[in-house]
């Protein structure tokens, strides 16, 4: 045996054995932190069962228009976008621009919207309100 | 869980695929031979069916029925394969490695085992957790890789809007091998189940852990690819990222898979390089096929494989074997160009473009931005200093100390500048465009620890006297005999 190899040895085992299960039991704990106090972060359970009226409604194929009172430059307004989006999914969410003119256009909104104004400015007719910030609208012809 | 079926499928038929084709058989001991086979088919399974479900949709035949005709008639063919070779050679002997090759085994490698089993299902619960309070991942997996895979999992032509230029920020031009996988379970399954591209997550980071310690094992000695399996462990930001459900962790994994199978080329029989280099070729464009920056390894990697070889092997050698990596490649570049060519361009990277890189490298802010990212995230990727997996490295280093035999310098040499040259270019496309580096240093992790433990000294070596050191050049592989078994027990 190499003079001093057993002790270099057994430093190594146990600087490997020990950094690797302490890494193991902080990852463990970090994660139980994450399931106790913050679990699904986005809300996406929560979105799902306020959009699901909407995916019962639209065919599979369609390509959906997308309003809302949050802005999309901010955090929230792209959380809600691809969270509605993911939810929809495989129907195609779009922002609504004037050169798009999807069919149908979903209202995603945190305060009460001004309905009549939103149809008269977006020429859209509303479907159905679903409750909870949720309206399908439908392009007027 | 009617998803799951797909999945065990595609990687039942790599495992049967790679246990034919027995790429390390002779190289090392067995068990590692069998855990690489393992590991490896499972990530080429995944990989040969999503290229596989992407042309059955763009030529609109993915059907729940096609799929699983395909996975029948894939699994039927390799069985029959197998049992055809097993009656035409009923007593074939298994090569073992010469006796040169054969590392005797560190005595306490047993402790090393029970620790990495129990750090392993310590963090395997701690997936659970995380798991169970994002089953539908982070923020890129639902608004990028699985909200494609819902597109192309969908009925008729929805498939279109995984590459639609309407889908304006998620990245229509992305590769798609782990959303295609996603979808094909979906598409069989007909449901939306988060348990898909959860276990898809937990297979790929078992296989890269699979791949790691067992080409350490056979390149180098079983305490190596222990240790770094260990070493993963201390990865607190790599642990993270399979629960994300993001494309890195699928990416770490073909990019260690290439460079292992790369590296035990130069320590493989001639008559066997082919095969391991036409898989490590595969691996590579398997990554192009993950993601973009796979594209960036494939040809880092084949410059650096080239270039190692044509180094240590001369050139004409180097030549005819890169033609082998190259071939593998084929695949997954053919489906990534095919891909690039139906999908707009929308990759920030491409679209900043040289201008955009050569104005944030002008700008001594962004500079220090993105240095400022680099040492932040290398600092957050261990959850203390104290277990940082540099701190581990660098008591390893200090006590087992670097020691390359010459028959590993052109593995460590190509995989050394693969690292680095790929990590360069992530610095490079960051000045333009964002700077996600714990992702970046996660893709890498596997294979920087690949490359450090081919070059540490391993335990076996430092507890036997130096001339019963083993030799790492490759002799002739020996059958297995009745006598050799015996003296060995």
């Amino acid at each position: 045996m190499r003079q001093g190899g057993q002790w270099r040895a057994w430093t190594a085992l146990a600087a490997a054995s020990l950094a690797g299960l302490a890494g193991a039991v902080f990852y463990w704990a970090h994660t139980s932190r994450i399931l106790r106090e913050e679990p699904d972060a986005y809300k996406i359970a929560e979105q799902q069962a306020r959009l699901a009226g909407v995916v019962e409604m639209l065919p599979a194929d369609a390509t959906v228009g997308y309003l809302s009172d949050v802005p999309f430059g901010k955090a929230d307004g792209q959380v809600y976008f691809f969270v509605a989006q993911y939810v929809l999914a495989p129907r195609l969410l779009v922002e609504k621009k004037p050169e798009r003119r999807p069919r149908w256009v979903l209202g995603n909104f945190l305060k009460r919207p001004d309905i009549e104004q939103i149809e008269k400015e977006h020429g859209v007719k509303l479907v159905r309100s679903f409750g909870r910030g949720v309206y399908l609208f439908e392009r007027t012809p | 869980m009617l998803g799951l079926i797909p999945l065990l499928t595609a990687c039942l038929a790599g495992c049967v695929l790679l246990r034919l084709l027995r790429p390390a058989a002779g190289v090392g001991p067995g068990w590692a031979t069998s855990l690489l086979e393992l590991g490896l088919g499972v990530g080429f399974g995944i990989g040969l069916s999503s290229m596989l479900f992407f042309v059955l949709t763009v030529t609109g035949t993915a059907t729940a029925a096609t799929i699983l005709l395909t996975d029948g008639a894939m699994l039927a063919a390799l069985a029959a394969v197998w049992f055809y070779l097993r009656r035409r050679r009923p007593g074939a002997a298994v090569p073992v490695p010469a006796e040169g090759l054969v590392q005797p085994a560190y005595r306490y490698n047993w402790i090393l085992a029970a620790l990495l089993i129990s750090a392993l299902i310590i963090v395997l619960d701690g997936m659970r957790n995380q798991a169970a309070a994002d089953p539908h991942g982070m923020w890129d997996a639902w608004a990028i890789w699985n909200v494609r895979a819902r597109f192309l999992a969908g009925p008729g032509e929805t498939w279109r809007n995984a590459i639609s230029p309407l889908l304006e920020r998620t990245h229509p031009d992305y590769p798609l091998l782990l959303s295609g996988f996603v979808a094909r379970c979906w598409k069989v399954a007909g449901d939306y189940a988060t348990i898909v591209p959860i276990a898809t997550a937990l297979v790929f980071f078992l296989a890269t852990l699979a791949v790691l310690v067992a080409a350490l094992a056979l390149l180098r000695s079983a305490s190596s690819g222990l240790l770094a399996g260990l070493t993963v462990m201390t990865g607190f930001t790599y642990l993270s990222q399979p629960m994300w459900q993001y494309s890195d962790i699928p990416l770490a994994y073909y990019y260690l898979a290439a460079v292992a199978l790369a590296s035990l080329s130069w320590k493989a029989e001639e008559p066997r390089k082919p095969l391991l280099l036409f898989l490590a070729g595969y691996a590579a464009g398997c990554a192009a096929w993950t993601k973009n920056e796979g594209l960036l390894f494939a040809a880092v990697f084949g410059c650096c494989y080239a270039a190692a070889d044509w180094l240590f092997s001369g050139f004409n050698p180097a030549l005819r074997r890169s033609l082998w990596l190259a071939a593998g490649m084929l695949p997954g570049l053919v489906l990534v160009g095919w891909l690039k060519m139906l999908a707009p361009v929308a990759d920030p990277v491409v679209r900043a473009g040289k201008k955009g890189i050569a104005q944030g490298a002008a700008q001594s802010w962004r500079r220090q931005f993105v240095w400022r990212a680099i040492a932040r995230n290398a600092g957050e990727f261990g959850y203390t200093p104290a277990t940082h997996p540099l701190a581990a490295l660098a008591i390893m280093a200090a006590t087992l100390r670097f020691s390359l035999p010459r028959a590993l310098r052109p593995a460590a040499v190509c995989g050394a500048a693969a690292v680095g040259l790929v990590f360069g270019g992530y610095v490079v496309v960051s000045l333009g465009a964002f700077t996600p580096f714990g992702r970046f240093f996660s893709q890498l992790f596997p294979l920087f620890l690949l490359v450090v433990f081919l070059a540490l000294r391993p335990l076996e070596e430092l507890l036997e006297p130096a001339g019963a050191a083993p030799a790492t050049a490759p002799d002739a592989p020996k059958k297995r005999t009745k006598k050799k078994r015996s003296s060995r027990a």
